[in-house]
């Protein structure tokens, strides 16, 4: 998995879902990519610091449903702003790569 | 940035957040195992399929570590700590390879101390490649890399020559005897000219320093005092200006205080105190600075802003002849003037010590390189020891990156620790060299900065940095390619090319190694023949006692001259004594004054010698020295009334003056004198230095009335110290006008003479034999390891009827062909490096037969008792075992 590419995918799972744990976040992964992407969960690890560094996700400690213990990872106010930032640079670039993929030359 | 930050911390966090991480993962697992348990697997197959979707566990911990914080860092010490057990374990290795370092890396940081100290070092002026040094080739007297000194009047024409000049400046160095209230210590006193501190472009510490007005004539006498000296004479007390000072030759005013990093023209020596060359006291009275026969001030000039070295040394020279002829009385000689190089001021050592210092550094260069190898080849053998301990480590999932890089950096930790005993040793060594250098020089002692200087320590680390690169990446890199096998069977084309490498790096030592002895023979033959040189006078049992007078001030008071020859008669009876003569100027003291004859030939032309030494010697001058007498008579008490001037010419002179005649009876002629005759011959001395070739020489004799200091030679029976102070007696008794200003035998005004020699020898020895040494060790490991891997060979060989000789021939057959290849290689580099040694040679080629006998014959004997511990061991190897132990 491309380093960043992770990053724009956590971002979102968690502006759209709300708190989430590491597990959860990767079966979520799983789900929207309907298993093309495959990985081992404890990839998402290192971006989860990543992130959690550039204060973009803050971790908190608490119990799922079935009362265990996870850490639950939620956007923060940077992190909005980042994912703004992230994702029109996403759709210009992916726009520019559409773009030169059907224009005729 | 803020990642860089959280990291920082997080080094400081180390045990939190690996409990943070390990609780994280947990509960991931946790979750994924009720998950695959919700799917309906049993506790044991849900945390397997936990495990498997989640992946490998400690390496997703490692990706974490490198995301939370400097994982090289970590790295790196951790890196360090097994390096550090791993030294622990075999202190054998680690004692070996740091002393091999700490030679090798001090060699090279004590040389380097002493290039980057005269060879490097420049004036701490804006512009040091404008500074020319003033230089004039003469009629002989100089070495060619002395700096000449001039008269005050040159000094001034010169500094009118605006056409290539900015500025001149003037220094004539002195030792004075300050006269404080409790001490008398010697201080180092630099008479300069009046733009001497502007030249520097130098600003006072305290008060002001030396200006133009204060060096003209009938001012008043001022000095500067140089930092270090205001600390440590007048314990930085900021009323001494304005104070005067006293010394045993001048009364002056401080003025001032140069700053803390001022230490004058000359780069290897701390100046104590700054005089207008007002303050220059002559040899006899009447002689002011302004006297035109005295050249005592060496220049330094600024050449006019663009204006270059080769351009303007060509035009000084143009002019010379209209320079000197504006100089007031040129006297004897007439100067060529030229200019050099001047941006290392005007210290002598950078033009003495210029070849030696190079040579010593190649020398050195070549020892570390042994070093080098030596340490590379004992990391290759210990390579083989730890095969296992690298499968284990690769197959525990260690990166092959990983641990070349560990390895490295056991490589590194040995070479820092080596170099830090190398600094110690580099500081005795650079110590050692000084003394021996001070002990020769006449005007005050050789100092240099020691470490720690800036240069030298990044010099020091630069080199660590490259010997652990040159030295331990090949063995690491190897160590990598180790298989995951655990046998040595597995890894036998492994250590096959270990085997080679080994072998080859042996050869290039043996080479090193031959090149560096062979040096080191060279200079210590080249000493030997120093010593042993025919000075054409008996070097033995002869005491020198050089006086002068005890008040500078006071010359030529009536019956004095009779206190020196009541002294002399005095001497000759002292119980011990054989023989005493005066001499202006004693054998191997230096100073000499080349001056010219006319030689009136019959045909009633004059032939004019030039660079002829004139010494005037008293009656039995000749017996006391035991200068073969070959013609005529020697000078007798008679001659020394005035009467016929008679003289005493030497067979240089004879032969370039009256080639194939018999000099005696002969007239000459001088400047100053009407004619003198010859009457008597004497053989050729080498007078003022060991390495001179015999050069002409007229003796005039000692008139009773012209004494103002010489030297007495006296010949002795006895201990040498037990006379030196029995004379010193006599002279404070019989001659107290007097007194002794140095006083040692013969033999030791040579050793002073050729202690360069000294040290050139004793390094080049010292480097020579580490080197061979190193090599031996080398050759030594190799070997026993060869013997060791053959064991089961050797076992076979000897079970089917190989005889004692053959396993001897087997064994030391492979150490032969290794140290042979070496000289191959390293002889024919010896013959043609020596080629650059000659000029610091005497009387030694390098093609002698003998030489190269010597350092193949070190060698080889070396190479084959370095064999034969091992080879012993092999012939002992018994078949029955040697077959059982694989």
């Amino acid at each position: 998995v491309l380093q960043g590419t992770l990053d724009l995918i956590i971002l979102p799972t968690l502006a759209t879902m709300g708190a989430q744990h590491a597990y959860g976040i990767a079966t979520r992964l799983q789900q929207v990519s309907e298993d093309v992407v495959k990985l081992n969960q404890g990839t998402i690890y290192p971006a989860l610091v990543r992130l959690e560094q550039e204060d973009w996700i803050k971790g908190a400690w608490g119990k799922t449903e079935n009362n265990r213990e996870a850490k639950f990872y939620s956007i923060t106010k940077n992190g909005g702003k980042q994912l703004e930032a992230e994702t029109a640079r996403w759709r210009e670039i992916s726009g520019l790569i559409e773009k030169l993929l059907t224009e005729e030359w | 940035m803020r990642r860089v930050l959280v990291k920082l911390a997080a080094l400081f966090r180390r045990r939190r957040s690996e409990e943070a991480l390990s609780r994280e993962v947990a509960a991931h697992l946790t979750l994924l195992e009720d998950e695959f348990r919700g799917q309906g697997m049993s506790e044991q197959e849900a945390r397997l399929a936990a495990r498997r979707s989640y992946g490998n566990v400690e390496l997703t911990k490692e990706l974490h570590r490198d995301e939370w914080r400097f994982a090289w860092f970590e790295a790196l010490v951790q890196d360090l700590r097994a390096a550090w057990r791993s030294l622990r374990k075999s202190p054998g290795f680690a004692a070996t390879a740091i002393v091999t370092l700490a030679f090798g890396i001090g060699a090279n940081t004590a040389i380097f101390t002493m290039v980057n100290g005269v060879l490097l070092k420049e004036l701490p002026v804006a512009d040091p490649e404008r500074i020319v040094r003033i230089k004039a080739d003469v009629l002989g007297g100089l070495g060619p890399d002395e700096m000449p000194a001039f008269s005050y009047p040159r000094f001034e024409e010169l500094r009118r020559q605006e056409t290539v000049f900015q500025d001149v400046i003037g220094v004539a160095p002195r030792l004075d005897t300050l006269e404080l209230d409790d001490e008398q210590p010697q201080v180092k006193l630099d008479l300069v000219t009046g733009s001497f501190f502007s030249f520097f472009d130098t600003s006072p510490a305290l008060g002001r320093l030396i200006e133009e007005s204060d060096d003209e004539d009938g001012s008043e006498l001022v000095c500067v005092l140089a930092y270090s000296a205001w600390q440590r004479l007048f314990r930085g007390d900021p009323a001494i200006v304005g104070r005067r000072i006293k010394t045993d030759k001048v009364l002056m005013r401080v003025i001032g205080v140069a700053p803390a990093d001022f230490i004058g023209a000359d780069l290897q020596k701390q100046t104590d105190v700054w005089a207008p060359t007002t303050a220059f006291v002559g040899p006899v009275p009447g002689f002011n600075r302004n006297f035109p026969g005295l050249q005592w001030l060496r220049l330094l000039g600024r050449l006019q802003e663009g204006a270059t070295l080769d351009a303007s040394s060509a035009w000084l020279r143009d002019a010379s002849p209209q320079i000197e002829a504006s100089v007031a009385r040129p006297e004897l000689q007439e100067f060529a003037y030229w200019l050099e190089d001047g941006s290392a001021g005007v210290g002598e050592w950078r033009g003495k010590l210029n070849s030696p210092l190079w040579i010593l550094m190649g020398a050195v260069t070549l020892v570390l390189l042994v070093a080098c190898a030596n340490l590379a080849n004992l990391l290759l053998a210990r390579m083989r020891d730890r095969t296992q301990e690298f499968a284990v480590k690769l197959a525990v999932g260690i990166g092959r990156e990983r641990l070349v890089r560990q390895l490295f950096v056991e490589t590194l930790l040995v070479v820092v620790v080596g170099g830090v005993a190398a600094l110690a040793l580099a500081s005795g060594m650079t110590r050692y060299m000084l003394a021996v250098y001070s002990e020769r020089n006449r005007s005050g002692p050789f100092e240099l900065e020691l470490p720690p200087d800036p240069a030298v320590l990044l010099y020091a680390g630069g080199v660590c940095l490259l010997t652990a690169l040159i030295a331990g990446l090949y063995p690491a890199w190897r160590a990598s390619q180790t298989g995951f096998g655990l046998g040595p069977a597995m890894n036998a084309a492994a250590e096959l090319n270990r085997k080679w490498a080994r072998r080859s790096l042996i050869v290039v030592q043996v080479a090193l190694g031959v090149v560096l002895l062979f040096g080191s023979v060279l200079f210590a033959r080249s000493l030997r023949n120093l010593a042993t040189a025919d000075l054409g006078y008996s070097a033995e049992r002869i005491l020198s006692v050089q006086m002068v007078r005890a008040n500078p001030f006071s010359h030529g008071k009536a019956g004095e001259p009779l206190a020196l020859a009541d002294l002399l008669e005095r001497a000759r009876e002292l119980p011990g004594v054989a023989s005493a003569a005066y001499a202006t100027i004693g054998v191997l003291e230096g100073n000499m004054a080349l001056t010219q004859f006319q030689v009136p030939r019959p045909d009633g032309e004059t032939v004019t010698l030039t660079d002829v030494y004139a010494i005037n010697v008293g009656p039995k001058y000749f017996e006391t020295l035991q200068t073969p007498l070959l013609r005529g008579r020697e000078f007798g008490e008679s001659d020394q009334d005035d009467g016929q001037a008679v003289v005493i010419v030497n067979e240089a002179l004879a032969k370039k003056a009256w080639p194939g005649e018999d000099p005696v009876g002969k007239p000459l002629g001088s400047r100053w004198s009407g004619g003198a005759q010859v009457v008597g011959l004497v053989a050729d001395s080498k007078y003022a230095d060991v390495r001179e070739d015999a050069l002409p020489i007229v003796y005039r004799v000692f008139k009773r009335l012209d004494l103002i200091g010489g030297t007495m030679q006296v010949r002795f029976r006895g201990p040498a110290t037990e006379l030196d102070r029995v004379i010193r007696d006599l002279v404070a008794t019989a001659a107290p006008d007097f007194r002794v200003s140095d006083s040692s035998t013969i033999e030791a005004l040579r050793d002073k003479l050729i202690s360069q020699d000294r040290v050139l020898a004793f390094l080049s020895a010292l480097f020579g034999l580490l080197s061979v040494r190193l090599t031996l060790v080398g050759i030594y490991g190799l070997i026993s390891y060869s013997v060791a891997g053959r064991t089961h060979e050797i076992g076979v060989r000897v079970s089917v009827g190989a005889q004692r000789s053959q396993i001897v021939g087997l064994v030391l057959g492979e150490a032969a062909a290794l140290v042979g290849l070496g000289i191959g290689v390293g002889l024919p580099s010896a013959l043609i490096l020596s080629t650059w040694l000659e000029s610091l040679l005497f009387e030694v080629a390098p093609w002698d037969p003998l030489h190269i006998a010597l350092t193949l014959g070190i060698l080889l004997l070396g190479g084959i008792a370095a064999a034969y511990l091992p080879t012993l061991r092999a012939t002992r190897i018994h078949p029955l075992e040697a077959l059982k132990c694989d």
